[in-house]
């Protein structure tokens, strides 16, 4: 009995070493901010692409100066925020008034991670990742509603409501359709729904098995990023800025990350829900099959899954850019009722026509 | 007794590695939002304050009245009608997760 009791205490002290070590150690650190710093990228790379494709459509010059080919005029931008005056309103609410952009930050950033840019390439291989994603999508407007109503400005009021109001009818439909996706793959983890989909090269893609919920989902993140015709909680014409209206520097420049931040995540669950994620998608052709006797062959994969995926998520983001310079804005009435009474019920069709096909195929 | 320890002990375990790198990401992305406000502090603190620069935009004229205005109670429910079905859509997870089990089973018709 001392001695089963001794070697217990042995084994219960050497898991928890093990545990601490892997829970509390340097060992999570250097993937996040690798992560983070790779995001940061992207959305520098955003905003210059929004620039010079809006520059080209209105046939005028983009970015030029900062850099070659302007590539380094997000830079100067958040470089020149930075040292604006931070205003606080003097009728505001000053703490509601600082959290709301860090909320919304904080509630995007942690969607990137169950994003999978390769098949062991994911931060948190949950098998509730979009579960967990269109939880913390949630979160996002309780920031802007709180910047809306922190500023005590009737314009930033009614951009805070419209912002929550735009997100909750435009969330249920979103959901509706990553369900199907999920009833589709037999789960909820992002790195399953990609390899559901690797079948038949991009014949396999859920893009075809679910083409109505593809054009709904679509539909559903443009207004979840507000953007246009969706952008009316900003609605320059109408409510100068929306929320953002009494921000000034630093807290405004994190607004305008939240929205390109979300805008990644959007294209990016796109690519993963649809396109079959980080697989070339070539039917019936492996690609790495050529490297197979080279050791360089896990690196080789690795670049090219970041490649293929990103690059299937920039098309959704030339799509919603171009999309910007072509539609108008819609009304807030047309908005809801768009939101409630077409795709919802129209989602909520393609759910139940999806749980049918899968029982009939049982 | 030792068996049952080692299999506590390995399901903790696993369930702590699974969701470790959301613990630490929790800490490190309110670090993301603080560090932008924090950093231009020294710069961007208010060197010259005056009414007007402090007042909410309104266009060049006075505010006229709070903007949060007081509103009938009785508008309280639909923002009530707008929560039920998101809290509906996580029945229908569990739905969905039900039906999966029951093609897993290879149960049905």
């Amino acid at each position: 009995m001392i001695i089963d009791r001794v070697q217990v205490e042995a084994i219960n002290s050497f898991s928890n070493l093990e545990l601490l070590k892997e829970v509390y150690g340097l060992i999570w650190i250097l993937p996040i901010l690798t992560l983070l710093l790779g995001i940061t990228i992207e959305v520098l790379v955003i905003v210059w692409l929004e620039r010079e494709i809006s520059a080209s459509i209105q046939q005028r010059i983009g970015p030029e100066y900062a850099g070659p080919l302007g590539l380094l005029q997000a830079i100067a931008d958040g470089t020149k925020l930075l040292f604006k005056e931070d205003i606080l309103p003097s009728r505001g609410d000053i703490p509601l008034f600082s959290i709301g952009p860090s909320i919304a930050v904080i509630s995007i950033l942690l969607s990137f991670l169950v994003i999978p840019l390769g098949y062991r390439f994911v931060l948190a291989d949950l098998s509730i990742g979009v579960f967990l994603w269109i939880a913390i999508s949630s979160i996002a407007p309780i920031g802007l509603l709180m910047a809306g109503y922190s500023s005590n400005n009737k314009y930033s009021f009614l951009g805070g409501l419209r912002a929550a109001a735009q997100s909750i009818s435009y969330e249920i439909p979103l959901t509706f359709c990553v369900l199907a996706i999920s009833l589709l793959s037999n789960s909820l983890s992002t790195v399953d729904i990609v390899e559901a989909q690797s079948k038949y090269g991009f014949f396999g893609w859920n893009l075809w098995r679910q083409p109505i919920g593809f054009l709904v989902f679509l539909i559903s993140s443009l207004a979840e990023c507000e953007r246009l015709p969706f952008d009316l909680p900003e609605a320059e014409e109408e409510l100068v800025a929306g929320y953002q209206t009494e921000y000034s520097g630093i807290k405004y420049g994190l607004f305008y990350l939240v929205s390109y931040l979300n805008l990644l995540v959007s294209s990016l669950f796109v690519t993963v829900l649809y396109l079959g994620g980080w697989n070339l998608s070539i039917p019936y052709i492996s690609f790495f099959g050529f490297f197979q006797m080279n050791k360089m062959v896990g690196i080789l994969e690795m670049t090219m899954s970041i490649f293929i995926t990103l690059t299937k998520a920039y098309l959704f983001l030339f799509i919603s850019i171009t999309i910007r310079w072509t539609l108008p804005r819609m009304r807030m009435d047309q908005l809801l009722n768009l939101g409630w009474k077409f795709l919802l019920p129209i989602s909520l069709g393609n759910l139940l026509l999806t749980t049918s096909f899968q029982l009939v195929s049982l | 007794f030792g068996s049952y320890a080692i299999t506590i002990n390995g399901y903790e375990s696993a369930f702590l590695s699974e969701f470790a790198p959301i613990c630490i990401y929790l800490v490190i992305s309110p670090l993301v939002s603080l560090i932008p406000l924090g950093v231009p502090f020294p710069f961007a603190s208010n060197s010259s304050t005056y009414p007007e620069k402090l007042s909410a935009y309104e266009r060049g004229f006075n505010p006229s009245g709070d903007a949060r205005s007081r509103f009938d109670i009785r508008f309280y429910p639909v923002p009530i009608l707008f929560i039920i079905p998101d809290q509906e859509v996580t029945f229908f997870f569990l739905g969905q997760y039900l039906l999966t089990r029951l093609i897993c089973l290879d149960l049905g018709p």
